[in-house]
């Protein structure tokens, strides 16, 4: 945990230029992925997670035209900093990426095996024979059952759970050291869900891949994680080993999540919401982002950015309601 | 396949393009005087209504209207699959990549293709053909500079919807180059509608062929083209029908078969036209 991290986003600010506006989507000050962690990125549609991710990338949507600032720290080089035909060689190799809907990543037009074949074959520069029977490897890596004939398969002839599999596969065949996994789960039965939660815990305990988990579900992320991050309105708010955010949160907003989650000890309770909606990002609220919603707001909010703070030995959080010392759970609404 | 052939107007399109195809292979061995596409004459039985002899009869230097007629079809057919495979090669990679890449590329090459769209096709490959000089090849080169425009907009409009598709982003995701993306995963998907198109245009462009040379922008007399045989045969045509009515029949069958052919595939191949 004390060596230097595989991933460290520092300052990361990714501006989209759309019809309505320029959407500041991105305005991150830190966020670290240690060797071999899952790490959860946590928050709201439209927060800034997918952009983050894509941005790790450097795969920005070719629809709306933006900038992207900071630094993007990989295993000792800022990605940020990269030509195209380097990072094209990063990606897939050392960092590969996951999606939400897994039919739809995969090409209708050809069988499964071809496509982790092809992917196989184009990296390792090895022959059909040999990326075949990779491939069978790859299967049984992520239990697939019957891998022969699920190969011959088309997409659209496999459950959404079995092409997660192949997906989880395809972005693995390269033991990249990252993987990012987008949604990985959402479009999934919730009985799968747990199983490719499972899949993707176990593949990292084996092959010592990296993962940054977006989701919008801590309960998942609660389940995979050892540390989280929570984003909002493009920023991270607070992050810290999971065990100890979920126990202890300290942001006002990682605890209105919580508070928001329902739970079987509040049943005939009506659940509590944060009041307010989520801010537009192209005219973000000046100072803190979560200001307008917080009960501990003060003046100073408005005005002034938090900077992330630690906060004990495995927690941070960016908030002027939190001393750069306080360890307690009681607000302290003097700011 | 046999979703094709079930619709009996698409069936009936196929076995119609099916036969041209097989005359105008066969047309030296069906044709029952072959000089007469060549250039050859026979004055003394010129004009002659169909007979057992000249089933289409005989035009007004005596040659046989049914073997011209037979030539004509490798003619039509030849220049369709020249004009249609030109505009398919140069159009349809110029569409791919500005659809894919999009930004400047895209502006630049769009831009290049609506100048060209903005001339009517048939007004344009008159222009060209008049400015070289009016033979068949010349023809088929003005037509395929009119035609691949469209298939670059066809090409074009696929490649912005797959580009936005999941497994495109998935592809990118794993540093799979540009080049390869686009053959693997923009084309194969875009093809189905590339297809139905160029079925739809091959009678088209046989129209436009026997257009020009009606007007005398395509091929030249001997050449057994059908348009230029409407042509020229037009001043005989209140007393000598067969001599126009015949050619004009080819014409018409083949434009006829192949739009039948093209919208029997688009059935076949669009899922959301397919009935239960």
């Amino acid at each position: 945990m004390v060596s230097e991290p595989l991933l460290s986003i520092r300052n990361l600010r990714v501006q989209l230029s759309t019809d309505r506006g320029l959407v500041h989507a991105v305005d991150l000050s830190h966020l670290t992925v240690g060797r071999g962690e899952t790490c959860g990125l946590v928050g709201e549609t439209g927060c800034g997670k997918t952009m983050t991710g894509l941005s790790i990338l450097g795969l920005l949507p070719t629809s709306a035209p933006g900038t992207v600032e900071g630094e993007i720290w990989f295993r000792g080089r800022d990605l940020l900093k990269r030509g195209p035909a380097e990072m094209r060689r990063i990606r897939g190799r050392e960092i590969s990426m996951i999606f939400q809907d897994p039919v739809s990543s995969l090409n209708p037009a050809f069988t499964v095996g071809e496509q982790l074949a092809r992917v196989i074959r184009w990296h390792r520069r090895v022959g059909s024979r040999a990326a075949r029977q990779a491939a069978l490897d790859m299967c049984s890596l992520v239990r697939l059952p019957d891998p022969e004939q699920v190969l011959r398969r088309y997409p659209h002839q496999l459950s959404g759970g079995m092409c997660q599999r192949i997906g989880i596969a395809i972005a693995l065949a390269l033991r990249p050291h990252l993987l990012i996994a987008d949604e990985p789960t959402t479009s999934l039965d919730v009985t799968i869900q747990a199983q490719i939660l499972r899949l993707i815990a176990d593949l990292q305990d084996r092959l010592g891949t990296a993962v940054l988990l977006i989701s919008h579900d801590l309960g998942v992320v609660a389940q995979v994680c050892d540390r989280v991050a929570v984003m909002y309105a493009g920023d991270v708010v607070e992050q810290g080993a999971t065990a100890r955010v979920l126990a202890r949160p300290l942001h006002p907003y990682t605890q209105g999540l919580l508070a928001s989650l329902p739970s079987r000890g509040a049943s005939g309770r009506p659940l509590p919401a944060i009041p307010g909606t989520v801010p537009s990002l192209i005219h973000p609220p000046p100072g803190c982002r979560f200001h307008p919603r917080c009960s501990l707001a003060a003046p100073r909010c408005s005005r002034e950015r938090p900077r992330p703070r630690a906060v004990g030995p495995e927690q941070e959080v960016a908030c002027h309601a939190r001393g750069p010392h306080e360890g307690g759970d009681r607000p302290d609404a003097s700011g | 396949m046999r979703r094709l052939l079930r619709n009996p107007l698409t069936a009936m399109g196929v076995a119609v393009v099916a036969a041209l195809a097989a005359l105008a292979v066969l047309a030296p061995l069906v044709a029952p005087y072959p000089e007469h596409a060549a250039g050859a004459v026979d004055p003394v039985h010129k004009l002659l209504g169909p007979s057992p002899a000249h089933p289409f009869g005989t035009d007004e230097l005596g040659r046989d209207v049914l073997s011209r007629v037979l030539y004509g079809a490798r003619i039509s057919l030849a220049v369709g699959v020249v004009v249609q495979g030109l505009a398919l090669v140069i159009g349809v990679p110029l569409g791919l990549v500005a659809g894919y890449l999009g930004g400047a590329v895209d502006e630049a090459l769009m831009r290049v293709t609506d100048v060209m769209l903005a001339f009517p096709s048939l007004l344009l490959a008159m222009v060209i053909c008049a400015a070289l000089k009016p033979n068949l090849a010349n023809a088929t080169l003005a037509i395929t500079i009119a035609w691949w425009p469209w298939y670059t907009r066809l090409a074009r409009g696929q490649a912005v919807s797959v580009r936005q598709s999941g497994y495109v982003r998935a592809a990118e995701a794993l540093g799979v180059p540009a080049p390869v993306i686009i053959w693997r995963h923009v084309l194969r998907n875009s093809l189905a509608p590339i297809i139905v198109q160029s079925s739809l245009d091959f009678g088209a462009i046989v129209l436009t062929l026997s257009s020009l040379s009606f007007l005398g922008l395509g091929a030249q007399s001997p050449t057994p083209e059908w348009g230029l045989m409407v042509s020229l045969g037009r001043n005989f045509f209140l007393t000598d029908w067969w001599v126009v009515v015949f050619p004009g029949m080819a014409i018409f069958a083949t434009v006829l078969a192949f739009n039948l052919v093209g919208d029997g595939l688009r059935e076949a191949l669009d899922p959301r036209a397919r009935r239960v």
